[in-house]
């Protein structure tokens, strides 16, 4: 006994529009990260054109020189301008973490799609090793494996992908159980075409979206993870001007010469949260259940 | 609830024969050659072979393997290269330093995290939403040798109101050990000298560790503040006359925390990581640094034994979060 | 008269535009009368509840009248005079009966806390009265069931809940927004003739907001008609729904299923419920409406009486007569 009337047309209550731009102009935070990004890509492409200084020369003359108009972070213990350190560190710094998650998305996700797709025995297997690796708090293991393989920078970032590889295969695994009931998919089966063009003609593509926000999500932490080893020891080692090596080596001197491990620390700081403040917002745009 | 918690155990078990693999394997088998590590460049090929055949490295892999786990379960984690101490005697010397802070850094977590995340929610889109974001941002980039360092910059050089490092002054004898614990000890104790000198040193150092924590905590609490404030229970709530603190805290927060307990568990990793580096920083004598100290000298076994007993604390912590989780929500059963 | 509402306009602002949700609608309830509000889905009809209680969201604002309890219009009061309106005064059911609980409470709990904030009575003794309550509700083992969680509960069983949560005051008025539109037939009766009886009880005034004509034929006294936010007809029930005056009136009553004819189809009502962003310049049904004439388009149509005498009460907002 309920009326049907056709029509139903609710009062939008809330917005009904949501445009891109709108998001982010709301967003004054995600725009002020994606400037500090832009600052350091501008700074580290063009490093030798903003300081005269070279990152490694040794000039002992000047060492602990206090941050003035000649040297504006000041100097270290061997008279090495910080702040060209710190501009040729963020090449490093930035460009490693970068292809730390770069790659251990592309390994995560591949490995995930075969895990989800073939499922059964190579499935658990894969699913196993990858509980052991979420088992470890990820420094510590990266730590655990850095030490192992070996201090340096190349084992460090080694280390780092593989703490981060588990993420991936989870959530590349989880969208390709939901792709594979797909008719498409099915379809292509059915045409005899094999799996692993399947994998990597429909699966990984589709599946791609959420990994591309958890890769954003994930470059700040990955940042900081690189410069964490490099500051026990285990990543890039000295002279590199990398970030954490260069703090590594500046805190013993921090009562002293306040500027040495404080400055690069700064730029890290920077840097990450940058990088955090666009994956905030992109995860705010793509995740409706977050902005309500 | 039994069978969750025997599922959750026989995971456990998996899970831990999965790490003592990993960290065998880490030990024993990538690392070159660990003889020659402890016998140096120099030795002749002689000792070399002596000290091969004692630490069992010309067996086969799984005897080797299978020596190691005997060892395990006797709570041997061999000897430490640096210490020249059993691995064992060392955590066990340097845990409640750790366990000390990092308990402290997860209180300060909890206590200012979701009040934090409750006033961001209410607030929402308000200046107070806008600073609470910017400031859990800031917590999670915020390399914790960076925080650390300012914060010793700040409050020892700058103004002198707390120490720069040390879990205790050189002239205070250290309270009786009951726990290990410091404040616990010498309230125990009724040791009030050793209490407050205990408790200075503790504070920059709890804070700066707590940091990226209670900015994951608040993080979460505002999120799913909002999401349950959005739900229609809240509404019902409200038109039959609740309001005030009874509908935030009894109907609102009771269940946005429920999710919240998975990250506070999940951001334990965060905050046992972050702990190697600030006691690196504050020359606190626990766990962390006595790891960093080894890696120093390439000491496996103690990096080993400091992995594995860290990754069982990790893993205990999650069975634990899995079980509040189970109690909290009346909804979850099986 | 317990409730009057008087050319009350809602508007909603979102980012780039407003909404008249609620355009100068005015209507009254009486002491211990059931009065049904009718309309389609975007009506306003909930929009009128929530503005009744103060529980609009925070984009919406009253642009113009008066909600008048017991004499005093409402929308001046400050939010403490407000608040303590809600459920001591005016209680409410909404439609969702399965997300309208506190999930991980005790049902006695929740009733008991709301039961000791209006009666100002300790927890213990509160909780004795939920029980009761439960038992009022025609529960069947209160005792067990306060001690349940809402998820293990029927949805049936839970609407009960949430009624006897909105009379625990008792208030005055019960705003019942579709509470029994998400239940299964058989207990959907069974709800309505539970709200009757507490209505009869108690001399609680009913306002039953749905879209079910049949429900109201059964329960209230007299009906409102919305569409678009406006009130268009207005009665006794037996006057509206015997002689309706107002096109949309009679279009509604001819999609009833039940009605007339069984040979005859179901009539639908042709065209889409007008954009509330721009308000036509004359009738607001004019665009769907089958007697339209030249001048629906050009002037809107004035809630008037249509009866004379005994049905003066009832009045339609229509030019054709």
């Amino acid at each position: 006994m309920s009326i049907q009337a056709k029509a139903q047309t609710d009062i939008p209550t809330e917005r009904t529009v949501n445009p891109l731009w709108y998001k982010f102009h709301k967003n004054p935070l995600t725009i002020f990260g994606l400037c500090i990004l832009l600052f350091f890509l501008l700074v580290s492409v063009l490093a030798p054109l903003i300081t005269s200084y070279d990152p490694t020369k040794i000039n002992i003359t000047e060492r602990f020189s206090p941050p003035s108009a000649k040297h504006w972070f000041g100097t270290d213990e061997v008279g090495r301008d910080i702040f060209t350190r710190i501009i040729y560190g963020a090449r490093l710094s930035l460009g490693v973490g970068v292809a730390v998650v770069l790659s251990a998305g592309l390994i995560g996700s591949v490995v995930g799609a075969i895990s989800g797709y073939f499922g059964g025995k190579i499935d658990q297997v894969i699913m196993r090793l990858m509980d052991i690796i979420l088992a470890f708090p990820s420094l510590v293991l990266a730590m655990a494996l850095a030490a192992t393989l070996g201090p340096n920078l190349q084992n460090a970032m080694i280390a780092i992908a593989i703490v981060k590889i588990p993420v991936y295969v989870r959530l590349a695994r989880a969208e390709t159980l939901a792709l594979r009931e797909k008719l498409y998919v099915k379809a292509a089966l059915t045409f005899g075409i094999p799996p692993w063009r399947i994998i990597a003609r429909h699966i990984i593509p589709n599946a791609i979206s959420p990994v591309v926000i958890q890769v954003t999500l994930d470059i700040g932490d990955a940042v900081l993870l690189v410069a964490t080893l490099g500051f026990l020891g285990l990543g890039a080692q000295p002279p590199t001007p990398e970030w954490g090596a260069m703090i590594s080596i500046g805190w013993k001197y921090l009562i002293d010469y306040w500027w040495y491990p404080t400055f690069p620390g700064f730029a890290l700081f920077l840097a990450s949260c940058g990088f955090n403040l666009i994956g905030d917002g992109i995860r705010d745009i793509l995740d409706p259940k977050v902005n309500r | 609830m039994k069978q969750i918690i025997v599922k959750r155990l026989s995971l456990l078990v998996f899970v831990l024969f999965g790490v003592t693999l990993l960290t065998f394997f880490m030990s024993h088998v990538i690392p070159g050659d660990p003889a020659r590590m402890m016998v140096g460049q120099r030795a002749d090929e002689e000792t070399l072979q002596e000290v091969r055949r004692q630490l069992g490295l010309d067996q086969p892999v799984w005897v080797q393997y299978f020596t190691y786990m005997k060892g395990l379960f006797a709570g041997d984690f061999g000897k430490s290269i640096r210490t020249q101490k059993p691995v064992m005697d060392d955590l066990v010397a340097f845990f409640p330093a750790t366990l000390e802070l990092a308990l402290s850094a997860f209180v300060i977590a909890l206590a200012i995290g979701i009040p934090i995340g409750v006033l961001a929610a209410v607030k929402k889109d308000t200046m107070v939403d806008h600073g609470g974001r910017l400031f859990s941002i800031a917590g999670v980039s915020t390399p914790v040798f960076w925080s650390g360092l300012i914060g010793i910059l700040v409050f020892y050089k700058l103004l002198g109101w707390l120490p720069s490092g040390g879990r205790i002054d050189l002239h205070i004898p250290p309270p009786t050990r009951i726990t290990g614990l410091y404040l616990l000890d010498s309230l125990f104790t009724g040791n009030w000298a050793a209490f407050k000198n205990s408790l200075w040193h503790l504070i920059l150092p709890a804070f700066v560790l707590s940091f990226a924590q209670l900015a994951m905590v608040t993080r979460q609490v505002r999120a799913s503040m909002l999401e349950v404030l959005g739900q229609e229970y809240i509404r019902t709530a409200m038109a039959n006359g609740i309001s005030g603190a009874v509908l935030l805290f009894r109907y609102a927060l009771r269940n946005a925390l429920i999710p919240t307990i998975t990250v506070v568990g999940l951001s334990f990793g965060a905050l046992l990581g972050g702990a190697i580096v600030t006691e690196t920083i504050f020359g606190w004598p626990g766990m962390g640094k006595y790891v960093v100290d080894s890696i120093a000298y390439l000491d496996f076994p103690s990096i080993m034994g400091f992995t594995f007993v860290i990754a069982v604390g990790y893993v205990l912590i999650n069975l634990l979060v899995d079980l509040t989780y189970y109690v909290l929500d009346p909804q979850i059963k099986e | 008269m317990l409730l009057e509402i008087r050319d009350v306009t809602v508007e909603f602002s979102s980012m780039q535009d407003k909404i008249t949700a609620l355009s100068h609608i005015s209507f009254s309830i009486d002491r211990g009368e059931i009065v049904g509000v009718v309309g389609e889905s975007g009506s306003g009809k909930s929009v009128t509840a929530l503005t009744i209680l103060g529980l609009l969201d925070k984009n919406a604002k009253v642009a113009s009248g008066q909600i008048l309890y017991q004499g005093e219009n409402v929308l001046t009061f400050d939010k403490k005079r407000r608040q303590a309106l809600r459920g001591k005064q005016i209680g409410m059911v909404f439609q969702e009966p399965m997300t309208a609980l506190h999930p991980t409470m005790r049902v006695g709990n929740q009733l008991a806390e709301v039961i000791s904030r209006h009666r100002r009575i300790p927890k213990k003794a509160a909780y004795q009265l939920a029980v009761a309550s439960l038992d009022e509700v025609h529960i069947r083992n209160p005792e067990l069931v306060a001690r349940k969680y809402p998820f293990e509960l029927s949805g049936g069983m839970r609407q009960r809940v949430v009624i006897a949560l909105a009379m625990a005051a008792p208030p005055d008025l019960l705003i019942a927004d579709e509470p029994t539109t998400a239940l299964d037939v058989t207990i959907q009766h069974e709800i309505l003739k539970l709200m009757k009886e507490l209505s009869e009880k108690r001399g609680t005034s009913i306002m039953l907001i749905t879209h079910d004509l049949g429900v109201v034929a059964q329960l209230c006294r007299r009906i409102v008609v919305m569409y678009a936010g406006e009130v268009v007809e207005t009665g006794e029930t037996a006057h509206v729904l015997n002689s309706p005056s107002h096109p949309y009136t009679r279009a509604l009553i001819g999609a009833l299923p039940d009605r007339a004819d069984p040979a005859e189809p179901l009539q639908a009502i042709p065209g889409e419920v007008p954009n509330l962003r721009a308000r036509p310049q004359g009738c607001i049904f004019a665009s769907r409406c089958s007697s339209v004439i030249p001048l629906c388009h050009q002037e809107p149509p004035v809630l008037e009486p249509v009866g004379e005498g005994q049905a003066k009460s009832h009045k339609a907002a229509c030019w054709v007569r």
